[in-house]
């Protein structure tokens, strides 16, 4: 079959060409993207209220706040239920035994108008808590003074205003003893999906958002700062975390795994117990290494450690072991001593796979992320996936996850690019990012040696520089 | 080149290696009673009382390992788990009652339930041999049940929420900011039993280590006066929304959201902590109710022997502060 012959898609064990194989790598992003925003925007979710203007009352169990979504019926209930409280005050105070209430009770009812006032710039943000300013938007509210363009009263609430402002003004400077009327909570219609189910357009915003804050201040008197981090700072932490750990545990791992895959004496004594410790989930070792390493950085990386190491060794080692024979046997032939044995011809002859290697171990080690940043004081990213999610804010959560899937993608793919431009020999066709570094090494190479070609016009003849190979 | 390499991993394993002259570790938790230090904390004034005093915010039950594995010189117990800790890790003793539980602490159940005597048969989660297991063993002592009319799924407090909306379990123990979350999470849901049908039952303090209250004593009277402090900036209404503003920020809630909680928990003013640390036998004292809830500890086998709770309770900081 000829090469000019239209793509076939499905061969046994042939290779598809450049072009279907881009489009196949695009698609496999695409399909499961399109399935999350099927099932996000789909046409499957009920209604839900997503609360603009709040009430509290005592007979409610919880305070419903501004942007929290209920379904119908607790929508339902929570309406009847300050309803029902507004009858309450209007019932006594038609009977003449009005209901007395405190000070601060009067004014958080008013405080309800805060999301209206501030969407409808009636207030500056900043001002949710100033009362005297909140009263007078409710006063100018019921004179008609104020214009609702952004969020409308319904005109049930315009009634309120307009009796609570009646109130108010009877009361000249002081606040009112008796209780004001509540206004009744209002919503917005939204989708009811899951709370889990963030859509692809709100995790992209909330991303933006995090990725654009700034680090907040310290506290204008130097006091301790609050332990808001930015998302990019968490970012950093989780990659020391990582990149420690990894270190640490490619430290210990590759002269270990060289000597077990080199001298078998070394093979006997580390590998059966690397063997069997490797089969201890790190996780069980939590406490223990917060009692011995703190709570801080350390059992983080250990247990970024003892998640990868074990696995190293043994992998390091039998890399090793595959280096084959007749390279040693030629070497000896050559004259070669056990110490040049290791030095010239099993460290060089493995470095392509040694390097394989490790990039394994690093991806192991993002793995390990999330359980390492429990440990201790909560840190990195992991603190935004745990305690965000616990309070069920996943469009946080989200962006979050996606940092780790993407730095470990993105790193892998760098890692095996340059992997073709260290060992050509081990590679056929060099990737699309090998061959831009490839384009891009022979450039500078390309660059410098007529930048010393020139220099040798110019240099006198004698004092020669040597050309760059 | 290597050791280059060995040099700055050694750099970067210092900051863990040596822990002396640091300042002293407190560790709280999401608990409205400890989540109040955080006033002192973001006001400054520990360092304006000149005590170098460091509060870590952590989970409720990591937060006694870390005490229990000497990571920490004090931390935020209730008194009952305080004796627990005691019997299994590290004994600790009392220096400040911050609060009672007066309602924060919650029995929730699903749809369906209405009242502890429902829960025969059924299935409920919380942090097992902690205060709300505790909560639901005194609901059951006094409905007529026993623990083995449930099944109890040991659950940490915090995942609790979403334990109950998953159906895994009918019940679940929980107290603020989870179990206010825990009843928007699933509709219907109620509090069926909480610490207000038994105020006293849960003291909230701040426990420290013998040798560290040995050591620094001075600075823990410190930290004591600076707990006054904050406990007369909450209960002046001219600050309250500040308060809140700050409290609510640190849990992740709304400022409105938390003013019940202030409720449900009741920051013990000057004249009602000297109150309840007179010795008594009810639970109106601190020394009473410690003692009912280790009898009741080691009737529930959470640990084997009554524990001697004198050393457990220590008054003397908070007199010298509150009688000057």
């Amino acid at each position: 079959m000829s090469a000019h012959n239209p793509t076939q898609w499905f061969a046994v064990r042939k290779e598809l060409g450049k072009g279907p194989a881009a489009i196949l790598m695009a698609a496999s992003f695409l399909i499961p993207f399109s399935v999350w925003c099927i099932a996000a925007y789909g046409p499957f979710w009920d209604v839900a209220y997503e609360v603009t203007l709040s009430a509290e009352s005592p007979s409610l169990q919880v305070v419903h706040v501004p942007g929290e979504k209920l379904t119908e019926k607790p929508w339902g209930e929570f309406k009847s239920t300050i309803e029902a409280d507004n009858a309450e005050v209007l019932k006594n105070k038609e009977a003449g035994q009005p209901t007395l209430t405190t000070t601060r009770q009067n004014k958080k009812t008013l405080r309800q108008i805060t999301p209206a006032a501030l969407a409808n710039g009636w207030l500056d943000k900043g001002q949710e808590t100033d009362d005297e300013s909140i009263r007078e938007v409710w006063k100018n509210l019921a004179a008609g003074k104020l214009d609702e363009s952004d969020l409308e009263l319904s005109a049930e609430n315009l009634d309120i205003v307009k009796s609570n402002a009646a109130a108010l003004t009877a009361a000249g400077t002081e606040w009112p003893t008796e209780s004001l009327l509540k206004l009744l909570p209002q919503a917005d219609l939204k989708y009811a999906r899951p709370v889990y189910l963030i859509a692809p357009h709100e995790v992209a915003l909330s991303a933006w958002k995090s990725l654009r804050a700034k680090t907040p201040k310290p506290m204008a008197d130097g006091s301790e700062s609050s332990e808001k981090k930015t998302l990019l700072q968490r970012y950093q932490e989780s990659l020391r975390t990582i990149f420690l750990g990894f270190l640490l545990g490619a430290l210990v791992a590759v002269p270990l795994g060289i000597m077990a895959g080199t001298y078998d004496f070394c093979s006997k004594l580390f590998e059966p117990f690397v063997d069997f410790f490797r089969y201890m989930p790190a996780p069980a070792f939590g406490v223990v290494l917060m009692a011995v390493f703190g709570l801080e950085l350390g059992p983080k990386i250990m247990l970024v450690f003892l998640g990868t190491f074990p696995h190293a060794v043994l992998m390091v080692a039998n890399t090793t072991r595959q280096l084959e024979k007749p390279l040693l046997e030629a070497a000896q032939t050559l004259g070669a001593n056990q110490r040049q044995l290791v030095r010239r011809v099993v460290i060089p002859g493995i470095m392509p796979n040694l390097y394989n290697d490790l990039r394994i171990l690093l991806g192991w080690a993002w793995t390990w992320l999330v359980i390492a940043e429990l440990m201790g004081f909560k840190s990195g990213l992991t603190e935004i996936i745990d305690t965000r999610g616990r309070r069920f804010q996943f469009e946080y959560v989200y962006p979050a996850i996606l940092l780790i899937g993407i730095s470990g993608f993105i790193t892998d793919q760098i890692l095996s690019a340059l992997s073709r431009v260290f060992f050509p020999w081990t590679h056929s066709s060099p990737g699309l990012l090998g061959r831009f570094l490839g384009w891009l090494t022979n450039g500078i190479r390309g660059t410098l040696t007529s930048l010393t070609n020139n220099r040798e016009i110019l240099t006198p003849k004698g004092s020669v520089a040597e050309p760059l190979p | 080149m290597k050791l280059n390499l060995f040099a700055c991993l050694l750099l970067c394993l210092t900051p863990f290696a040596a822990r002396s002259a640091e300042p002293l570790k407190i560790g709280y938790s999401d608990w409205p009673g400890w989540v109040a230090w955080e006033v002192a904390i973001k006001k400054g004034w520990f360092k304006e009382a000149g005590v170098d005093v460091e509060f870590v915010w952590m989970d409720y039950g990591k937060s006694m390992e870390a005490y229990a594995a000497d990571q920490l010189d004090g931390v935020g117990m209730t008194n009952g788990d305080a004796l627990v800790t005691g019997a299994t890790g590290k004994p600790s003793t009392c220096i400040i009652i911050n609060d009672y539980s007066n309602g924060n602490d919650m029995i929730i159940a699903k749809p369906g339930i209405e009242s502890i005597k429902d829960l025969k048969g059924k299935t409920v989660g919380l942090e097992e041999g902690f205060v709300d297991h505790l909560l639901l063993l005194k609901a059951f002592e006094l409905n007529g049940l026993s623990e083995s009319d449930v099944t109890i799924k040991n659950t940490p407090t915090n995942n609790t929420p979403q334990v109950l909306a998953s159906g895994e379990v009918d019940a679940i123990g929980a107290w603020q900011p989870s179990s206010g979350q825990a009843l928007k999470l699933v509709p219907g849901s109620k509090a069926i039993y909480t610490s207000k049908d038994v105020p006293g039952l849960i003291y909230d303090c701040l426990y420290v280590s013998e040798k560290s209250l040995k050591e620094h004593t001075a600075e823990w009277k410190k930290i004591t006066e600076v707990w006054y402090k904050v406990v007369d900036f909450i209960y002046d209404e001219k600050n309250l929304d500040e308060a809140l503003a700050i409290l609510s920020s640190r849990v992740g809630v709304k400022p409105e959201e938390y003013e019940p909680f202030l409720i449900g928990t009741k920051i013990l003013k000057p004249a009602e902590a000297l109150k309840a640390w007179e010795k008594g036998d009810g639970l109106d004292s601190i020394y009473g109710s410690t003692k009912i809830v280790d009898d009741f500890n080691v009737k529930y086998k959470v640990y084997e022997k009554p524990v001697n709770i004198e050393p457990y309770l220590d008054p003397t900081l908070t007199k010298e502060v509150l009688s000057k």
